[in-house]
């Protein structure tokens, strides 16, 4: 039987390499051990996919989806996030989505779905396989114009962003290496571009135009020669900056909020012995992510990081939905959840800007929170949630026919979490509970009275500052 | 001409119809994840379009909620009507008196129409269209359950797949209940999620068990007859009709292809699809658009070929001079002609 402690800590592994986890699930992984469940997160491909003949026969839409809008893409992303059975895979995704950010604003929406099925595929892999597929992927040359960069014309936007946010980071690279770089890259560009007004579908690829490419001697960060796009990447992961890159990059996503990039010239990690550790993973592992990803899991500076993050938009209203049950089935409330996270400042597929998502304590400003605070508040108080329903027959089997509101308190806590709160939240949750005297589950009234109390007890603690945190 | 031969038999693609579009009067017109078809006298088409699936404000403007497209087969969009008026709109079908009947999988509902108003595009406003509707959802005998594919008997009586409760129930038009068989699982007479629905001259039931990746065939009183395309031939059969001479046409949903078979069970043909040329919705907004000419009219393009193939088939239906029109999820409709001349000569 796992102790709360055990349960804590998978739930806190679920929370970061996932999107949270049902109650059953949690004790389910407890009983398997928490070495066991790393191998099972980093093993997506043992899992069941999704069922996609059921989701695309009932919402068509999502596999044609339209041009210029994510609300399709969204609606399926989330559904893999709730129902998949490779939760790691969906958040390696949405990591990869975060450093290499490309947006519907200028890339048909086709696109942006595919690049996050090729991180679903390679996102666990080689950073260096990565990297290639990133700068082979139509998606990201659209983005970043290499389509427009000849070699007699040379347009440098993919490789500075290669360099200064993609792998190196600004001040290890010079103006030169960036103009180098996008030398090596002319030519990469894309094939087979249709009208989707006309034929609903868009066969997009990579295209390596030979004849635009510039074959030309090329000096890129020490070394020379004739470079092509890819050699420039073989350059690029040997780079102790990449390994730091990369590494603050995953501390960030995984462990604990970080400064935001462009700040990371100036500002030193918090943790610099933690950045070090994973540096040190992705040259052992040459660059492997998935094996980088086991070590960081199983060390204690990721164990002890519970609640360090502030919770993106795609956290709350997954893990949320997670907690309470529904939707499940196709429906037309998959849009809503993707429409609920833009609200909150993340329209998945639709970064704001080359950069990404600015993160943590940046997810938070007073619109953002009053609109997080109400929407996972009125999801707790729903009518027509099973996850809710069944976290209630638990509180109802585990006590006798009465408890107290420090008891109910406590249960909610628990099931909700386990989620730690200052002693004050827990004062005033308590209070609340007591303003109507103890808790009976005795009659069916009883129970009906009971049920919403505890209903509206946990749309209060949704509303805490501390479930804001991952 | 294209044409596809099997078993002696052969059908010649003839064209296609739409594109993908908000727009749908005269020749401009298309659908937008079209899923079901009903033939009304004169080779009149009712076209049943799902939508984009979420009302957006801006998915309002631009008409992507779901309604229904009337039009002749040779591609006179006369308009459109019931914008946004359904949820999840699944099946399509046309009761003796001439109205439209709609199920919708999200309300548990089976509503009816007037065939005869149309609203100008983009206009989105129910002009009286819808005349009523009946259903309650349940599981007991006379609710219904994510209700799909509906056709009405010689009789004026609807039969409606009530998917979600893996059966098929009859009822009167008026919503009265009348009969009910099947359930759950994957024997004679059992469904998984099923969908379309026809009924042959003969009067003989025909329903896509789309889960069990099989066609069923049944008396009128629901008696098991036998099963087609259980040999690993279909890929989660979408919907079925069956032309003049017995044959059974099978939107092959996971296949992307309609398949053909002789009435018992016989592969004759497969369809994939051979809409490579322009049809007149999508010839009249290129030469509208001069930007979109360069590459739309590059034919030759393999990439061109290679869109007349089906997306998702979801409906199809036979006239009753045995056309067969397939709906096809990038936004058109593709329609054979049964070649009942055909001879096959062998080669010398």
């Amino acid at each position: 039987m796992p102790n709360q402690d055990d349960i804590a800590l998978i739930a806190h592994l679920m929370r970061r390499a996932g999107f949270g986890a049902s109650r059953a699930e949690l004790e389910t992984f407890a009983d398997r051990g928490y070495e066991w469940t790393v191998e099972w997160l980093l093993d997506p491909e043992a899992q069941p996919d999704i069922d996609e003949y059921q989701l695309y026969r009932y919402m068509p839409m999502l596999e044609y989806p339209q041009v210029g809008y994510s609300a399709h893409g969204q609606a399926e992303w989330f559904y893999r996030m709730v129902n998949g059975q490779r939760p790691l895979q969906e958040k390696i995704a949405l990591f990869w989505h975060q450093v290499f950010a490309t947006a519907t604003q200028k890339v048909w929406a086709h696109g942006v779905i595919a690049q996050v099925n090729m991180f679903r595929e390679k996102g666990l892999g080689s950073l260096r396989d990565l990297l290639v597929a990133v700068a082979q992927d139509p998606a990201m040359i659209k983005w970043l114009d290499n389509q427009e960069s000849h070699k007699r014309s040379v347009n440098e936007n993919w490789g500075r962003e290669l360099l200064e946010l993609f792998s190196l980071g600004v001040g290890n690279y010079t103006e030169t290496d960036v103009y180098e770089c996008a030398r090596a890259f002319t030519g990469w560009t894309t094939g087979g571009d249709l009208n989707s007004l006309i034929y609903a579908s868009i066969n997009w690829s990579f295209k390596y135009d030979a004849a635009d490419h510039d074959r030309g001697d090329k000096i890129f960060l020490g070394h020379s020669g004739n470079l092509d796009g890819d050699e420039i990447i073989d350059i690029i992961v040997q780079q102790p900056a990449c390994h730091s890159f990369i590494a603050r990059h995953l501390y960030n996503f995984f462990v604990a909020d970080e400064p935001q990039v462009p700040a990371w010239q100036i500002e030193e990690p918090r943790d610099p012995e933690g950045v070090r550790f994973l540096m040190g993973k992705l040259v052992e592992f040459d660059l492997e992510i998935r094996p980088v990803l086991r070590s960081l899991f199983n060390t204690s500076f990721f164990q002890d990081s519970m609640y360090q993050k502030v919770k993106s938009p795609a956290e709350v209203v997954a893990g949320t939905t997670k907690i309470i049950g529904t939707p499940t089935k196709p429906s037309q409330e998959w849009f809503d959840l993707g429409k609920t996270a833009t609200i909150f400042g993340q329209d998945l597929l639709n970064p704001p800007t080359v950069e990404g998502w600015h993160t943590g304590y940046e997810w938070i400003n007073s619109g953002a929170l009053v609109s997080r605070v109400n929407y996972t508040a009125n999801q707790f108080r729903r009518s027509n949630t099973p996850g809710i329903d069944r976290l209630i027959d638990r509180i109802v089997s585990s006590s006798s026919s009465a408890m107290s509101p420090e008891q109910l308190v406590e249960k909610c806590l628990d099931l909700m979490g386990p989620l730690p709160v200052r002693k004050q939240t827990k004062r005033e949750l308590v209070d609340h509970v007591s303003s109507q005297g103890n808790v009976s589950w005795a009659t069916p009234g009883d129970h009906a009275r009971s049920s919403q109390r505890t209903r509206d007890l946990m749309a209060l603690i949704a509303g805490t500052r501390e479930y804001q945190f991952n | 001409m294209r044409i596809t031969h099997g078993g002696g038999k052969a059908w010649n693609f003839s064209h296609s119809l739409g594109r993908p579009t908000g727009e749908h009067n005269g020749t401009t017109g298309g659908f937008m994840n079209p899923v079901s078809i009903a033939v009304a006298d004169e080779n009149n088409l009712f076209v049943l379009n799902r939508g984009w699936g979420t009302l957006l404000i801006a998915d309002r403007a631009h008409d992507a909620g779901c309604r229904i497209g009337k039009m002749t087969i040779d591609e006179y969009h006369f308009g459109d009507f019931a914008r946004g008026e359904f949820v999840w709109p699944v099946g399509l079908a046309i009761s003796a008196d001439g109205n439209l009947y709609v199920s919708d999988e999200a309300d548990h509902k089976i509503a009816w129409l007037s065939p005869d108003k149309i609203v100008p595009f983009p206009e989105n406003i129910p002009t009286g269209e819808r005349l009523g509707e009946w259903g309650t959802h349940g599981c007991a005998e006379g609710q219904i359950n994510a209700p799909a594919g509906i056709e009405f008997d010689q009789r004026d009586d609807l039969y409606v797949v009530d998917s979600g409760n893996n059966r098929v129930q009859k009822f009167t038009k008026h919503g009265d209940f009348l009969m009910t068989w099947g359930t759950a699982g994957t024997g004679d007479g059992e469904f998984d999620r099923p969908w379309g629905i026809t009924i042959d001259l003969e009067g003989f039931i025909y329903v896509a068990d789309w889960g069990n990746d099989r066609i069923q065939k049944f008396t009128p009183i629901g008696e098991f007859v036998m099963c087609i395309g259980d040999g690993y031939e279909l890929d989660h059969p979408a919907d079925v009709a069956v032309d003049s001479e017995g044959d059974v046409y099978v939107a092959d949903w996971g296949n992307k292809r309609v398949q053909i078979f002789e009435s018992d069970g016989n592969v004759l043909a497969s369809l994939s699809g051979d809409a490579s040329e322009l049809s007149k919705a999508q010839e009249y907004v290129i030469t509208r658009d001069n930007a979109k000419q360069s590459f739309a009219m590059n034919t030759n393009h393999p990439a061109v070929t290679n869109m007349g193939r089906f997306g998702r088939v979801t409906g199809i239906e036979v006239t009753t001079d045995d056309r067969i029109i397939a709906t096809d999820s990038r936004g058109r409709l593709q329609v054979y002609d049964k070649d009942k001349q055909f001879v096959l000569i062998p080669p010398p």
